[in-house]
């Protein structure tokens, strides 16, 4: 089975489910619906949908769409309950067969058309997310540019403030495609850049758009072999930019080449609101489509787990996978998880004698840094041995606490590239863009021979002979009355 | 009207000057915290002045400063900062 290719098949899977809940109570758009997304995903619960929004009749809120392991494996079309491993190994293989978007007439995007004289972003029930936030935000969209010299069509997700009834402003960052190759082709000529913003498509292409692709890849491919079969696409009414067909809303406008305005700040996926408000991006706005009571996808960045948290954990742990087998490295497992940022903690797993070096761990580091979301993240790896299982957190801490010698086993690299929004880097560090990496290595040194100097590990597992063990498994249901 | 405006410090606020400001507006309804760039004259005493409404400010990573101050819009301007081209 395919994942789900529509946000309202979508809803419909995650009630079936049992992740999501329908809040019919009336809900103010300012606060309100950031608080209590905000909770939702500190508590792992249900995403909300608001039916019954303050000043806004016949318009929804679908919150934090992708914030749980289970709501991405619904999304896959896999059983809500399926393990990390059992998401990865779908994701991988389904990630390596993209699949080629088809147009289509009569989408659903394009139920209603808003002329540029008419528009009002204040008409859609964009919500106040965090109490100090620069103004109220987009942050479920994809934003799609075209290349002026090719049809490469690239999807990215950033965040987006209304300025005023027609006008944005964004953080195109200069380490995105958008803002690093596309928009200085323009600029170059004095140009603005045609956009279109897709407010809450099907699920599974707002997860390539949080992803890390090469530059001249269309994303939406990779959202076909994800859905296994191709996204459905329409063209914009002011640009040749291809968007999915049934997204719920799409904004069409303008990056100016000659404007910035006052964007931020923002509360971030790091978990804190470390971006200070600086003049960015200005977006203007000239015509928008959407569906008949458009349904508003909301996230809420912050403390983990949220939606950004989920994606870049799948979509990271996958290219580090792919990247160590590619270069012969003799992995169990490569984890980013959601809880590190989902791009900035890196647990790798390797049985290390059959690695070529006794300092892989240095190479391991080497390698996953290319698979970063971007460069200057994944700044902590932790490389443990075979017999841990990299997705059992429980597991990889014990390993941290009686393996790693607090001298020889942590490899510090200075001079690394760093990234302007991590909260541990000084003021003067992010002005220069300078970091710093770390590796933890968690394994048993080479030289250590199995006799003598490897401990024996004391678990049931390792302790007991196989005749005792299936004794205890056979007679545990009885014993324990299935705990 | 009240009005809310960013700030490094209030060092960038220089009373007495006409100052280049973006603002956003906080009366309730839809168009609430629409943003607005404006010539403006700004007061730390509210009662300096009687033509002027409140302005509350924050920071550049939105803590907020516990006493607000007042502002006199002079006239709005056309779009936000023509910096780029």
């Amino acid at each position: 089975m395919g994942g789900v290719k529509d946000n309202r098949e979508f809803i419909e899977a995650l009630e079936k489910s049992g992740d999501l809940v329908r809040i019919k109570r009336e809900t103010d758009w300012d606060l309100e619906v950031g608080a209590i997304t905000r909770r939702v995903c500190e508590k792992g619960a249900p995403a909300p949908l608001f039916e019954n929004i303050k000043g806004y009749p016949n318009h929804r809120i679908l919150g934090t769409p992708l914030a749980t392991q289970r709501r991405l494996a619904v999304a896959l079309g896999l059983d809500a309950g399926a393990s990390f491993k059992e998401i990865l190994a779908t994701f991988g293989e389904r990630k390596e067969k993209p699949i080629k978007p088809v147009i289509v007439k009569n989408a659903p995007c394009k139920e209603n058309i808003i002329a540029e004289k008419d528009i009002n972003l204040n008409d859609f029930p964009v919500p106040m997310i965090h109490d100090g936030d620069g103004g109220r935000y987009f942050s479920w969209q994809v934003l799609a540019t075209k290349d002026p010299d090719s049809d490469w069509i690239n999807f990215g997700m950033y965040r987006f403030m209304i300025l005023n009834r027609n006008h944005l402003a964004g953080l195109i960052g200069n380490y995105t495609h958008a803002g690093m190759i596309l928009y200085p082709k323009y600029f170059a000529k004095k140009k603005s850049m045609p956009f279109a913003l897709v407010s809450t498509p099907e699920p599974l292409t707002a997860l390539v758009a949080m992803l890390r692709f090469a530059p001249y890849e269309n994303e939406v491919d990779f959202a076909g072999g994800l859905l296994q079969e191709p996204v459905e696409v329409t063209r914009c009414e002011t640009s040749d930019i291809l968007v999915p067909a049934n997204a719920e809303m799409v904004i069409e406008g303008e990056i100016l080449y000659n404007e910035t305005a006052p964007e931020g700040p923002f509360g971030e996926f790091t978990g804190y609101r470390a971006t200070p408000r600086q003049n960015r991006s200005v977006l203007k706005v000239t015509r928008i489509t959407h569906r008949n009571a458009p349904i508003l996808g909301v996230s809420n960045m912050g403390i983990p787990v949220d939606d950004s948290h989920i994606g870049t954990s799948i979509g990271v742990s996958w290219g580090m996978t792919k990247i160590l087998r590619e270069n012969g490295i003799p992995i169990t497992g490569a984890y980013a998880p959601p809880q590190g940022l989902g791009n900035e903690i890196a647990i790798i797993g390797v049985k290390k004698k059959q690695a070529w070096s006794s300092n892989i761990a240095c190479h391991i580091g080497n390698l996953v840094s290319t698979q970063a979301w971007q460069p200057g993240m994944l700044t902590k790896v932790f490389v443990v041995d075979e017999d841990v299982d990299v997705y059992n957190l429980d597991e990889v801490w014990h390993s941290i606490a009686s393996k790693l010698h607090p001298a020889r086993s942590i490899k510090i690299r200075e001079d690394e590239i760093g990234v302007k929004i991590a909260p541990y880097l000084s003021y003067e560090e992010r002005l220069r863009s300078k970091g710093a990496r770390v590796i933890f290595d968690c394994t048993w040194p080479s030289e250590w021979s199995d006799d003598v100097e490897i401990p024996a590990k004391v678990s049931f597992e390792k302790m007991y002979p196989e005749e005792v063990k299936n004794r205890v498994l056979d007679n545990w249901k009885k014993d324990f009355g299935g705990k | 009207m009240a009005y809310e405006v960013f700030v490094d410090s209030l060092e960038d606020l220089d009373e007495g000057k006409e100052l280049d400001l973006v603002v956003r507006e906080l009366a309730p309804g839809h168009n609430k915290y629409n943003s607005h760039h404006v010539k403006a004259f700004v007061y730390s005493d509210p009662k300096k002045s009687s033509e002027a409404e409140e302005l509350r400010i924050r920071f550049q990573r939105g803590r907020q400063h516990p006493s607000p101050w007042a502002i006199k819009i002079v006239r709005e301007m056309d779009g936000f900062y023509k910096d780029n081209g």
